[in-house]
């Protein structure tokens, strides 16, 4: 098969690649690596403790998130590729890679959401990592959680205290916390169109989402689970500010 | 929203190697007839999960595995099967706190359900068991149970006049072995699917659920935010969706639900992976047929579901791998120091227990293909 495909490209090349002896496949195959930090550190979720912006000391036990429309564009010519059925469950404790292929082109701009669309929140759908039974699920009445961090938190040697973030749309009327993440690929010189294989490190500041737009303290919080209401949105406007880095 | 109709996966596949293969081989010798099945379930269960490549599902290989189940010999004295503890009729529970083993031999552990088990991961409390195929095998040898040591069970089918044969079928060869012992019964195991409950009707929109069922169902999968009034259960934390079981991922789905203090904290999961941050997690069980299988927990503490939520709701011991998810879950605003409680009301645990008896499968507990066939 291996050297069928040779084969091919090299009759391709004789016949259409006169001019242009790099010929470009339909597509390009787009790996984007998840990485996750806190405060700058390498996450862990084996018990190690972490410093948030407010000061408090935290341990992670858990931290995933969805991420779904994945849409690449030319900002030149305004054509775009959205990744259709694209829905990705990102798991510091599972999988944090996302391969796609995407049809050759040259694309500046990549942007994509945390969380699901309304049209998918609501259903049933087994499509992508997206499956009414799982950690992820309120009840399909309210839809999935977007984006989830757990741990134990202290505070002047107080007691073991847990702290429950559990961020998507409490109102499945409202998308008020599906967040959009836009980049600039040709800032970082990462411009697709050139390449059959780009790889994309993404990094997300778990930081971020205690801070930005309002400052979380989690020590002065009435209740610790933020399972919607004011605070998720607080949350998720954090987020939407700074979560995410191309590296 | 939009709730799937129900449309059960069917197709049976021939699972002859070969269409040439067959039909020369029918000429001379028929081969021992077997058809690979697809494990039928409603299509709102995970639909991704493959059988093990090695122990595809097949009717005879059911079939064999129905009859292992209900084996007798496979007990030192011949006394019990697996189906002694397992009963059909307690959705495959045997309403004992502890069961008893040949001999008057008794238990640790609280004889669990069989219900869904393709779409769990680890078996028993504490995890012990990887796979359904290694599970299957335990309680044969274990000597508070069946107590028979797995050769002798081989032995025993061996020289039956009926088993050698079954397994030729099933499996191709009439030498039995303590793996094929395994791979029928977990065969068995995994058609032991329960997808007609009230609660299933409901998501296939063809009933609706009285009042206090559907708000127990929302307390049920809600996680209480009390600076919000979001009240709830707080039991879909851990009972996740429609399976109401446990996370298949790695030993998510082992939680320490707050049974004992520190000082009289079980081992479970700890005695498996020697963590000690996993003392005290047992697995989560499938709550579907919770109604029937009373006593509950690993320990079968307690006799009624009642028990049960004022154990979730008042009575959680604080201890050092108690789950923050129960940890940081109360219906009301908690001082630093408070106990743990959910303070959920007298009609919100009501309504809980209303929603957990809609979990109740008839068609499965009196589905004939799980009966025994030697009655």
């Amino acid at each position: 098969m291996k050297n069928l495909a040779i084969i091919l490209l090299v009759v391709l090349g004789f016949t259409s690649c006169k001019d242009d002896m790099e010929e470009m496949p339909a597509e390009i195959q787009v790996n984007l690596e998840f990485s996750h930090v806190l405060d700058g550190e390498a996450l862990e979720l084996n018990g190690k403790a972490y410093t948030l912006p407010s000061g408090e000391s935290f341990t992670p036990s858990k931290f995933k998130y969805y991420i779904s429309n994945l849409t690449f564009e030319n900002s030149q010519n305004g054509d775009t590729y959205t990744v259709a059925d694209g829905y990705y469950l990102i798991d510091e404790a599972g999988k944090k890679e996302i391969t796609i292929e995407v049809p050759t082109a040259t694309y500046d701009k990549l942007s994509y959401y945390v969380g699901i669309d309304q049209a998918r929140n609501l259903s049933t759908d087994q499509v992508g990592d997206l499956d009414p039974s799982n950690d992820m699920v309120w009840s399909w009445k309210t839809g999935y959680k977007f984006l989830v961090l757990e741990g134990e938190w202290e505070y002047e040697n107080s007691e073991r205290r847990g702290l429950v973030m559990h961020i998507g749309n409490n109102d499945p009327e409202s998308e008020i916390n599906f967040k959009k993440f836009s980049f600039d690929l040709s800032s970082v010189g990462m411009s697709l169109g050139n390449k059959a294989m780009v790889a994309l490190d993404l990094e997300a500041e778990i930081s971020s989402l205690f801070t930005g737009d309002s400052d979380i303290i989690v020590h002065e919080l009435e209740s610790t689970s933020i399972m919607g209401g004011p605070l998720a949105i607080t949350v998720a406007n954090n987020y939407q500010k700074s979560l995410f880095s191309i590296k | 929203m939009s709730r799937y109709p129900i449309t059960y996966s069917i197709g049976i596949i021939m699972v002859c190697t070969s269409i040439w293969a067959c039909k020369e081989e029918l000429v001379e010798e028929p081969l021992p007839q077997n058809t690979e099945i697809e494990l039928q379930h409603p299509d709102y269960f995970p639909n991704n999960i493959a059988s093990p490549s090695d122990n595809p599902l097949t009717e005879k290989g059911v079939e064999l595995g129905r009859m292992l189940f209900y084996e007798k010999q496979l007990s030192l004295d011949g006394s019990i099967s697996c189906a002694t503890c397992h009963q059909q009729a307690k959705a495959f529970t045997d309403g004992e706190q502890f069961s008893l083993g040949v001999n008057g031999t008794i238990g640790v552990k609280n004889a669990m359900s069989l219900s869904n088990l393709h779409w769990t991961s680890r078996f028993f409390w504490d995890g012990r068991a990887e796979s359904l195929e290694d599970q299957a095998l335990q309680p044969i040898s274990d000597p508070t149970e069946m107590n028979l040591p797995i050769e002798e069970a081989v032995v025993r089918l061996q020289n039956d006049s009926d088993y050698p044969a079954r397994f030729k079928v099933a499996f191709g060869t009439d030498q039995i072995s303590a793996d094929l012992v395994s791979k029928a019964i977990a065969q068995f195991m995994r058609t032991l699917v329960s997808g007609n409950s009230r609660f299933d009707q409901w998501i296939k929109e063809e009933i609706v659920l009285t009042d206090i069922e559907q708000l127990g169902m929302e307390l049920f999968f809600t996680h209480p935010e009390a600076s919000i009034e979001l009240r709830g259960g707080n039991c879909g934390d851990c009972h996740l969706g429609f399976l109401t079981s446990g996370d298949r991922n790695d030993l998510l789905g082992f939680h320490n639900n707050g049974l004992d203090s520190d000082k009289n904290l079980d081992s479970g999961l700890e005695a498996v992976t020697g963590k000690s941050e996993d003392k005290g997690k047992f697995k989560v069980p499938t709550l579907r047929n919770i109604a029937l299988t009373a006593p509950y927990m690993h320990d079968g503490r307690f006799s009624t579901l009642e028990e049960v939520l004022d154990h979730y709701n008042e009575h959680v011991e604080s201890n050092a791998t108690l789950d923050i998810l129960i940890l940081e879950a109360s219906n009301e605003i908690v001082e630093p120091g408070q106990p743990v409680k959910l303070h959920l009301n007298n009609q919100e645990k009501e309504a809980i227990v209303a929603f957990l008896h809609t979990l109740t499968d008839e068609t499965f507990i009196t589905d004939p293909s799980f009966s025994d066939p030697f009655n």
